[in-house]
C-alpha cells in the first residue's frame, strides 16, 4: 500500500526523526552536563586548592548535594532550556534571513508573556478560568500570545526594519535597539493605565480549580491570591507526573516541554516541507537569486518575522507559566540568554538553536543550584555565566557547535 | 573658519534665518506678560494688555534687543534682497518685521505713561544695564557683521528668559525647558554662524564660563544640569571615538565610567573597608589629581582587556559582547560586597547593591569659597549659609574641571581625527580587508581606539564619584550605554560638534524637559486647566502617564526616526556630509543596483 507507507515515510521523516534529533540533544547534553557536575563536586568536595573563592560552605559535602540535586536541576535546565530553544528560534530564524540580530525580540517574547497573563486574568476575572479545561486555557493562551506577536513583529518589521533594508548593518541594529525600549514602556504605560502595577503575577492556582462559593462573590487574582486562599482541588499545574522511578515532575514541565517539542518539530516541517519554507529558505541563502526565481523576497521576510515573533510569544507564555510573575523588564536576560543559545548553536541555524537553548538551560539550572554553596561566590553572579559562554563561544568558536563557516566577501 | 569681516550672505538664507528670528520675537511678545503676573497675583493678563503696568515694563526693556536687531536686519534686506522678487521667506520677514515694530512702538508708549520715565524703566529688576550691555554690543556687531548682531541678540533674549522665569509662576517648567535649552544650545549658533574667530571664541567663553555658571549660581537646579550636560558631552566624546572613528559598536561602554567611579569610590568612601582591612578611606582626598590620572589609566587598560578578545568579531557580534561585558562589569560591583569564604574575614570592595556612600572630593583652597560668594553678591544672589556656598562652589569647580578634561577630550579626538592613526580607523571603518591590506596594524589601531574611548570615560567617572559622592551600580545600567549612544547618535556619528550637540540635546530632554512636562502637568492639574479645543480637562491626565518616568520610550522612539530618517545626525561629520553629496549625485537606481551604502551613512561593521 503506497498511501500507507507514504504516510509512514511522513511520519518518519517529519515526526519521528526531529523527535528522536530532539532526544538525542536532550540526552547528550544532559549527560555531558552532570558528568561535568559530578566531577566538579567531585573536585572541589575539599578545599584542597587552597583558592578562597571555590571553598564551599562548612559541613558541606558537595558531591552529595550535586548528586541529590541532579533529577531536579536537569528537568530545571530541560525546561527553561527549551523556553531559551524557543526564543532562539526567533533570533536565528530572522538573522538566517537577513543577516540581522533583532534586538527587539526579547521584548516581543515579553510582550507574550503579557498577553498570557491578560488572557489569564481576564478569564479568572470573568470566573471562566477554574471551569475551562485546564489545558484549553493553556491552549488559548499561547494561542493568542502568538498571533499578537506575530503580527506585533510584522508591524516591527514593517515600520522600523524595512526602511532600512540595505543600510549597513548598525543601523538596523541600532532601530531594533530603540524598538526595544520603546516595547518595554508601551507595555509599562499600558499596564499602569489598566492595573496600576508592573507586576503582572499568573493566577497560576486557579487553573481548573473552582474555588469555594464565598471566594467567588468578589474574588481578585491579584491581592487574594497571596493571602494563601484555600482550593478545593491541588492546584492543576503543581500536579505531579511520575517519571522514571520514585522521580516526578509537575504539570508546567511537562507542558513547557511538550509545547515546546510541537513548536520545534512543526518549524522543522514548515521549513523543510512546505513551499513556503523552501522560499525562506531560498531567500535566506541568496535575496537576489531567490528573487528571480519568482520568489516574493519581501512576503518571505514578513513571514520569517511572523513566525518568529509567534514563536517568541509562545516563548513569553510558557515563561510566564514558569517563573509566575512577569514585568515589563523581563525581556532582556531571558533574551540575552537566548540570543546566546543562537550563537551557541551557530546563529542561522534552526537545529543549533534548540541545542544551544538546551545547553544554556541546563548551564544555568546547574550554575543557580549550586552556586549558593560558595560563599564567597553567591547566587548574584548566576546571569553572567550567560555572557561568559557568549564571549567564550565567540572567542574559540564563532560559527557557533553547529554552524558553517561563512567566508567573508570582499 | 573664514576671517572674513562682511561675509558674503546667501540672500535667501539670511531672510529665512530673520524669519525664525521673528518668529520666535513674536512668540516671545506673547510669552513675556504671563510670567511677570504669575509673580503678583492670578495669571489673567494676556501680553499686550497688561503691558503699562510695573512688570509689563520689565518685558519692554527686553524688546529694546530685539529693535537693535531689527533695524539692522531691515538695512540688510533693502541693500542685498531688493533685486530678486519676493519669496516666502522675505515675506515673512517682513511681515513679522512690521508686526514686532508695531508691537514694540505700542509697548513703548504704554510704557513710558505708566512709569514716566526711561530711567525708571532701565532699573527695573536691576537688568537695566545688562539690557543696555546686550544692545550696545548688538548695535556694535550691526555695523559690521549682521551675523553677530544674531548671535548677540539669541544669547541675550535666551540669557534673560532663563533670568526672567520664577519658580513660582505656574507655566515655569514650560518656560524653563524652552529658555535652558535656548541658551544651552547658543555655543553651536556661535560656531555656526560665519564670524571673525575673535568674536567667536569671545562669544563662546561668555557664554559657556560667565553666564551659564551665573545662571547656575542663582538656581542650582541649572547647574547640576550643566555638569551632567558636560559629563555626558566628555563620555560621548570618548565613545564617538570607538563608534564614530573607528566604527566599533560598544554597548557597554558605561562599564568604563564604573571603572573611574569605583576606583575613586571603593579608596575613599567610609562604607568599603578594603582588601586592606583598615576602617578609615584607603587614600586621602588629595589624591583625587593623582586618582584622576590613574582612573584614565585603569579604564584604558579595562579598553584594552575588552578590546584584545574581541577583536575578531564582525560589528553585531561585538555589540552584543559589549553589551555582555557591561553587563558583567555591573554584575560584578553588586556582588564584590563579600569576597571571601570565611565569614570572618569579609572582604568589601564595593558594598553591593547598597553603593559606596561618603566618597571624599577634593579639598579646594579657601580662597575659591570667598571668591563665589563674593562673585554670587556681586550678581545679586547672596548666598546666606556657609553650607550653600560650599555646595556652589564646589558644583562650580566640578563643572570647570568636567570643561576642562572634556576640553581636552576634545583637542585630543579633533587631533586624532586628522592624525595617521584617525585615518588608520576610518580605512578600518570603511574596509576592515582593504585597511590591513594596504599595511594598516588592524589590532593596535582597534586597541587603541579602545583605550581612548575608555579612557575618556574612566577620567569623567572618577569625576562623577567625587562630585556626587555616592556611586552605585545602577548608575551604571544598560541603559545607560544606551543613553550615551543615543547622544552619539541623534549628535552625529564621528563629528565632535554633532556629539557635543547631542549631549546638550539629549542630556536636556532627559534631565530638563521631560521632568518640565511632569511638573507642568502638575501645576496645570491645579489650576484645573482644560486643553482649549478638545476639551480635555488636563486633571484627567492619569498619573501613571508621567513624562519623566518614560525616558525609555522617548530615546527608543529618538533612535528608530533618527536611523530611518537621519542616520547621519543632526550635525554629521563633514566626511558623511560629502559622502551623502556624492551619493545624491548618483541616480538612485544606480546606488541600488551596486548596492550602495545608504546617503550620509558609513559602512561601519
Amino acid at each position: 500500500m503506497p498511501a500507507l507507507q507514504r504516510a509512514g515515510n511522513w511520519i518518519n521523516l517529519y515526526i519521528l526523526k526531529p523527535i528522536g534529533q530532539i532526544l538525542v540533544f536532550v540526552v547528550v547534553s544532559a549527560a555531558i552536563m552532570s558528568a561535568l557536575a559530578l566531577l566538579l563536586g567531585a573536585v572541589l568536595n575539599t578545599p584542597w586548592h587552597g583558592i578562597d573563592l571555590l571553598k564551599t560552605r562548612k559541613g558541606i559535602d558537595l558531591f552529595n548535594q550535586v548528586v541529590k540535586q541532579l533529577p531536579d536541576m536537569l528537568l530545571d535546565g530541560i525546561s527553561i532550556g527549551f523556553v531559551y530553544a524557543v526564543i532562539a528560534l526567533g533570533y536565528t530564524m530572522v538573522y538566517g534571513v537577513l543577516r540581522f540580530i533583532n534586538f527587539a525580540h526579547s521584548e516581543i517574547f515579553m510582550v507574550g508573556g503579557v498577553i498570557g497573563f491578560e488572557v489569564m486574568t481576564r478569564l479568572g476575572e470573568a470566573n471562566a478560568l477554574s471551569t475551562m479545561p485546564p489545558l484549553f486555557v493553556i491552549l488559548l493562551m499561547i494561542l493568542m500570545a502568538m498571533a499578537f506577536c506575530g503580527i506585533l513583529a510584522v508591524v516591527i518589521e514593517r515600520i522600523a526594519y524595512k526602511p532600512l533594508r540595505g543600510a549597513p548593518k548598525l543601523v538596523p541594529l541600532i532601530s531594533a535597539i530603540g524598538v526595544s525600549f520603546l516595547l518595554t514602556d508601551v507595555v509599562r504605560a499600558v499596564q499602569a493605565l489598566s492595573r496600576n502595577v508592573f507586576n503582572m503575577p499568573y493566577p497560576l492556582d486557579r487553573v481548573g480549580n473552582p474555588p469555594r462559593i464565598f471566594d467567588l462573590i468578589s474574588f481578585d487574582p491579584i491581592t487574594q491570591l497571596s493571602k494563601g486562599q484555600q482550593f478545593l482541588n491541588p492546584p492543576f499545574l503543581q500536579t505531579r507526573i511520575p517519571l522514571v522511578g520514585n522521580l516526578t515532575t509537575n504539570m508546567t514541565t511537562v507542558i513547557i516541554i511538550v509545547s515546546a517539542i510541537i513548536m520545534v518539530v512543526g518549524l522543522n516541517y514548515f521549513v523543510n516541507a512546505t513551499k513556503l519554507g523552501k522560499g525562506i529558505r531560498a531567500v535566506s541563502q541568496d535575496q537576489t537569486t531567490a528573487a528571480l526565481m519568482g520568489i516574493n523576497v519581501n512576503q518571505m521576510i514578513t513571514l520569517t518575522f511572523l513566525i518568529g515573533g509567534a514563536l517568541g510569544g509562545a516563548a513569553g507564555v510558557l515563561f510566564g507559566l514558569k517563573v509566575a510573575n512577569i514585568t515589563p523588564y523581563i525581556g532582556f536576560f531571558p533574551g540575552l540568554k537566548a540570543f546566546t543559545a543562537a550563537v551557541l548553536g551557530g546563529i542561522g541555524n534552526i537545529t543549533g538553536a534548540l541545542l544551544g537553548g538546551i545547553l544554556l538551560g541546563l548551564l544555568e539550572a546547574f550554575f543557580s543550584a549550586l552556586l549558593p554553596f560558595f560563599p564567597a561566590l553567591g547566587t548574584g553572579y548566576s546571569d553572567i555565566f550567560a555572557f561568559s559562554v557568549l564571549i567564550l563561544v565567540l572567542l574559540f568558536r564563532p560559527t557557533g557547535l553547529l554552524g558553517k563557516k561563512e567566508d567573508e566577501k570582499v | 573658519m573664514i576671517q572674513n569681516a562682511q561675509p558674503k550672505a546667501n540672500p535667501d538664507q539670511m531672510a529665512r534665518r530673520s524669519a525664525i528670528f521673528f518668529a520666535v520675537l513674536l512668540a516671545f511678545a506673547f510669552l513675556l506678560m504671563p510670567w511677570r503676573n504669575a509673580t503678583s497675583g492670578p495669571n489673567t493678563g494676556m501680553g499686550l494688555l497688561r503691558i503699562g503696568t510695573e512688570y509689563g515694563a520689565f518685558s519692554l526693556l527686553i524688546f529694546l534687543v530685539p529693535l537693535a536687531a531689527l533695524a539692522g536686519f531691515a538695512a540688510g534686506f533693502s541693500q542685498r534682497i531688493a533685486p530678486h522678487s519676493p519669496t516666502f521667506f522675505q515675506i515673512a520677514a517682513r511681515v513679522g518685521g512690521a508686526a514686532g515694530l508695531i508691537y514694540v512702538a505700542v509697548a513703548m508708549i504704554y510704557g513710558l505713561q505708566t512709569t514716566g520715565s526711561v530711567g525708571g524703566m532701565l532699573s527695573v529688576q536691576g537688568m537695566g544695564i545688562w539690557v543696555t550691555l546686550f544692545t550696545a554690543a548688538g548695535l556694535i556687531g550691526l555695523t559690521y557683521n549682521p551675523n553677530v548682531t544674531f548671535i548677540i541678540v539669541w544669547i541675550g533674549v535666551s540669557f534673560f528668559f532663563v533670568q526672567g522665569i520664577r519658580r513660582e509662576m505656574t507655566l515655569f517648567p514650560l518656560w524653563s525647558s524652552i529658555a535652558f535649552p535656548m541658551l544651552t544650545i547658543s555655543p553651536f549658533l556661535v560656531l555656526s554662524i560665519k564670524m571673525p574667530r575673535a568674536a567667536q571664541i569671545a562669544l563662546l567663553v561668555l557664554v559657556v564660563c560667565v553666564l551659564l555658571p551665573m545662571v547656575g549660581i542663582e538656581d542650582t537646579f541649572y547647574l547640576e544640569l550643566i555638569i551632567q550636560i558636560s559629563i555626558f558631552a566628555a563620555m560621548a566624546i570618548g565613545l564617538n571615538i570607538v563608534i564614530g572613528f573607528a566604527g566599533l559598536l560598544d554597548l557597554g561602554y558605561i562599564a568604563f565610567f564604573a571603572v573611574g567611579a569605583y576606583l575613586w569610590g571603593m579608596f575613599t568612601s567610609t562604607a568599603a573597608d578594603t582588601v586592606f582591612k583598615t576602617s578609615n578611606a584607603l587614600a586621602s582626598p588629595d589624591a583625587f589629581w593623582l586618582f584622576l590620572l590613574l582612573g584614565v589609566i585603569a579604564a584604558g587598560i579595562t579598553g584594552v582587556l575588552l578590546g584584545l578578545p574581541v577583536l575578531r568579531l564582525r560589528g553585531d557580534y561585538l555589540a552584543i559582547v559589549t553589551l555582555g561585558f557591561g553587563e558583567i562589569i555591573r554584575i560584578l560591583v553588586s556582588n564584590l560586597s563579600n569576597i571571601s569564604s570565611n565569614p570572618i574575614r569579609r572582604v568589601n570592595l564595593t558594598n553591593g547593591a547598597q553603593g559606596l556612600p561618603g566618597i571624599a572630593h577634593p579639598i579646594l583652597p579657601q580662597g575659591l569659597y570667598d571668591l563665589v560668594k563674593s562673585i554670587a553678591a556681586a550678581i545679586g544672589v547672596p548666598l546666606n549659609t556657609q553650607s550653600s556656598v560650599e555646595a556652589v562652589t564646589l558644583q562650580l569647580f566640578f563643572y570647570f574641571l568636567v570643561l576642562t578634561v572634556g576640553g581636552i577630550a576634545v583637542i585630543i579626538a579633533a587631533r586624532l581625527d586628522n592624525s595617521p592613526i584617525g585615518r588608520a580607523w576610518t580605512a578600518i571603518r570603511e574596509d576592515e580587508v582593504a585597511a590591513v591590506a594596504m599595511g594598516v596594524p588592524r589590532v593596535r589601531m582597534k586597541l587603541l581606539a579602545f583605550a581612548m574611548g575608555a579612557s575618556f570615560a574612566g577620567a569623567m567617572g572618577v569625576i562623577f564619584a567625587a562630585k556626587q559622592s555616592f556611586v552605585s551600580p545602577e548608575s551604571f545600567s544598560f541603559i545607560q550605554s544606551i543613553f550615551i549612544l543615543v547622544i552619539v547618535i541623534v549628535g552625529g556619528m564621528g563629528s565632535i560638534r554633532g556629539v557635543l550637540l547631542g549631549a546638550v540635546v539629549v542630556t536636556l530632554l532627559n534631565l530638563q524637559v521631560l521632568k518640565n512636562f511632569s511638573l507642568l502637568i502638575n501645576s496645570l492639574k491645579n489650576l484645573d486647566w482644560v486643553v482649549p479645543i478638545i476639551n480635555f480637562p488636563i486633571r484627567n491626565w492619569p498619573s501613571q502617564l508621567e513624562p519623566a518616568r518614560y525616558e525609555r520610550l522617548v530615546f527608543g522612539v529618538l533612535l528608530i526616526v533618527m536611523m530611518i530618517y537621519r542616520p547621519e545626525g543632526i550635525s554629521p561629520a563633514k566626511r558623511r556630509r560629502m559622502e551623502m553629496q556624492e551619493a545624491a549625485d548618483q541616480t538612485l537606481e544606480e546606488a541600488a543596483a551596486e548596492g550602495a551604502p545608504r546617503p550620509g551613512m558609513d559602512k561601519i561593521e
